[in-house]
């Protein structure tokens, strides 16, 4: 710069004209900054940024990506607090109506879901040992199975057929039906006797009229204990059977 | 008019040593007819009238501009510059006046000293060999040689009437441009419809082109303020925005527009300008140039000193039949008003059917480099996707994607137009 300013400061000693430190240009103490010539100064001839209107695409503008935020949040929410509401077990029902007695296959047991406080009382789905048991009183179609009503797998009864003639049984007697088991002298006149009560209460297991009994009797199958076994026997072998049929309900 | 004395004319503001200068010009040079003017119009039309060979201007003098020193220049008139200060000096710089003497009060008989070794020395020389007058500030000659040294290409993209996508491939073209390296400016000037700033999705700021033109009106445009009144887009990509509105393209000025582009080119690598479709020289309006001595704008100021300065000139037409006819009907006034630039013809939006027959293709290049004798012609295919999709986005093709076919297409055209870039660098 020096040697820029150098002619006209030696032809005009004016005493305004002086080279500042900066290379700038002082006169009567105003300085006018000059743009120095050369690369040194080409990184001040930067513009101001542009303004630029910004168009922004659909998926960057803040509502849709609120939006998402919170159509997410009310799925993550209504999935607990359904799934916190929804504390269902599953447990069996009856496919048709079971009878009393009857020995439950997997064809009469359906899973269904159950939301319930007391769920323990059911039979759950995860107890597939209750397969090959009896029941122990009539359920009826669609009925949630309870614990109650299959009965632990009981070693201490016995499967005692016995013959009764058709019309001395209820004509209409089913299996799981609970009779009073009656016998007669078989021949009341010569025997002289009086029927007597065998036993109460028994379940008829199984009723069979296939059974090709000489005298049309009817094949009935009694669920009895095994201490009971004797007297059902002996009252078969020595008289006739009569069976009472106990109402549902009757102790 | 009785003597064929020369005229010297001393145009002074109200300085408190004005009447000092006036005693020892008249003193110091006593063959001379030594005039002393009041005003601008006074000032012109004697210049115009009489057999005026030298001027001393004064930085205060009322409503002195660029204008005014190139209609000066025009009548070969010498001009002597008085500053009292730094900032008139640059002031007196700015509006073209080469020979400056500082002067204060107190010190006036030395100023009119030298004042008067400049005339003899004109006198001796003549107005032309001015510049190599030993007394001429040397650090403004220095300037102007590290201003040659550092000339960026003006580059013209001019296309006839009828929307033929001048300013999208403009635009383009800049980008591409920065992209390999340049500094580029890209400045707007069709004066009848500014497209730049929307098309960039810039906020509205005003004009920076009409900023640039004053600030140069009033000899006060350089390279910094020139920076500082455009906008930056990107890293080595600006623009200088256009006229919002057709009333004001009047502000334009030829003599300021030419200083604008002189301190672009120095500014920067490229300086990429994008000019209407209808350019008119003006040359039909004689009355009015009479009138307001020619320092008025027809209009076209902006468009006509760009084409004048411009290295390189690009003409972009569409492909259809009615626009390559209008190419060739105005391409001729345009060319001649760039005298000093390489013609590149564009036929923009040129569609599947001719890009398919190789033999359309080449007849259409045939002719249109035949009937325009450009330097190259290039065909750019339509690609109506990438634009909408980026206007969609706010963005520049270029922005939007840099391997879309219609961005591709241009980098034909600026590979053609960096030749020169890489050749100075």
């Amino acid at each position: 710069m020096d040697n820029e300013f150098a002619p006209w400061r030696d032809q005009h000693q004016h005493s305004w004209l002086r080279h500042g430190q900066t290379g700038g240009f002082t006169m009567n103490g105003l300085t006018a900054a000059r743009p120095q010539e050369g690369a040194a100064d080409s990184s001040n001839l930067s513009s101001p940024t542009a303004r630029r209107v910004q168009i922004q695409s659909t998926w960057r503008q803040p509502k849709f990506v609120v939006g998402c935020a919170l159509i997410v949040a009310s799925v993550v929410m209504g999935a607990l607090i359904v799934g916190a509401a929804d504390d269902r077990v599953m447990v069996w029902s009856a496919t048709r109506d079971l009878a009393a007695g009857t020995v439950v296959t997997s064809d009469d047991l359906a899973e269904v879901a159950v939301a319930m406080d007391q769920a323990g009382r059911y039979l759950s789905s995860a107890q597939t040992s209750v397969l090959g048991r009896r029941t122990s009183r009539a359920i009826g179609k669609d009925e949630l199975v309870a614990l109650s009503a299959v009965a632990a797998a009981d070693v201490d009864t016995r499967l005692i057929t016995v013959p009764v003639e058709p019309v001395h049984a209820p004509t209409d007697l089913a299996h799981g039906d609970r009779v009073d088991v009656y016998s007669s002298p078989r021949d009341a006149a010569t025997a002289g006797g009086s029927s007597r009560l065998v036993l109460t209460n028994v379940l008829v297991s199984q009723l069979s009229t296939d059974v090709d009994t000489a005298r049309g009797e009817l094949a009935v199958v009694l669920d009895v204990r095994a201490d009971q076994a004797a007297a059902i026997v002996t009252a078969a072998r020595t008289g006739v059977l009569d069976l009472v049929r106990v109402p549902v309900g009757a102790a | 008019m009785s003597s064929p004395r020369p005229v010297m004319l001393l145009a002074l503001g109200q300085s408190g040593w004005e009447a000092e200068v006036i005693a020892n010009v008249v003193s110091a040079l006593p063959d001379v007819d030594v005039r002393r003017t009041v005003g601008v119009s006074d000032l012109l039309a004697v210049a115009t009238a009489a057999d005026v060979r030298a001027v001393v201007l004064d930085a205060n003098f009322p409503r002195l501009d660029a204008s005014v020193v190139a209609k000066l220049a025009d009548f070969d008139v010498a001009m002597f510059g008085l500053a009292a200060d730094a900032s008139e000096l640059q002031r007196l710089e700015g509006l073209g006046i080469e020979t400056i003497v500082p002067v204060v009060s107190g010190e006036v008989p030395e100023a009119v000293e030298q004042i008067c070794s400049h005339w003899r020395h004109t006198r001796t020389q003549g107005p032309v060999a001015q510049a190599a007058a030993p007394p001429a500030n040397s650090h403004l000659a220095n300037r102007r040689a590290l201003q040659r040294a550092h000339h960026g290409q003006l580059m013209a993209v001019w296309g006839p009437p009828g929307a033929p996508g001048r300013t999208t491939i403009a635009i383009t073209l800049a980008q591409l441009l920065a992209q390999d390296g340049a500094d580029v400016l890209l400045a707007d000037a069709d004066t009848n419809s500014a497209g730049i700033g929307p098309s960039l999705c810039l906020e509205a700021e005003g004009s920076g082109l009409i900023a640039a033109c004053h600030h140069a009106e009033r000899g006060s445009l350089d390279d910094r303020t020139l920076a500082r009144l455009a906008r930056q887009v990107d890293d080595r990509f600006r623009v200088l925005t256009g006229i919002s509105h057709v009333s004001r393209r009047s502000e334009l000025r030829a003599a300021a527009m030419s200083r604008v582009w002189q301190v672009a080119a120095g500014l920067t690598d490229a300086v990429v300008v994008d000019i209407g479709g209808c350019v008119d020289d003006g040359s039909l309006a004689l009355e009015a140039d009479v009138a307001d001595f020619g320092i008025n704008s027809s209009g076209h100021s902006a468009a006509v000193t760009a084409l004048g300065a411009a290295d390189e000139l690009v003409a972009v037409s569409s492909c259809e039949p009615t626009s390559v006819a209008r190419l060739l009907s105005h391409l001729p006034a345009i060319s001649s008003l760039a005298p000093a630039a390489r013609l590149h013809v564009v036929i923009n939006r040129v569609r599947a059917p001719i890009v398919r027959n190789q033999g359309a293709a080449d007849e259409l290049r045939r002719f249109v480099a035949t009937h325009t004798r450009a330097h190259e012609v290039v065909l750019v295919r339509e690609d109506r996707e990438t634009v909408d999709a980026a206007a969609a986005r706010g963005l520049t093709p270029y922005e939007h994607s840099r391997k879309a076919t219609f961005v591709r297409e241009v980098a034909t055209l600026s590979r053609g137009l960096q030749s020169p870039l890489v050749a100075t660098a």
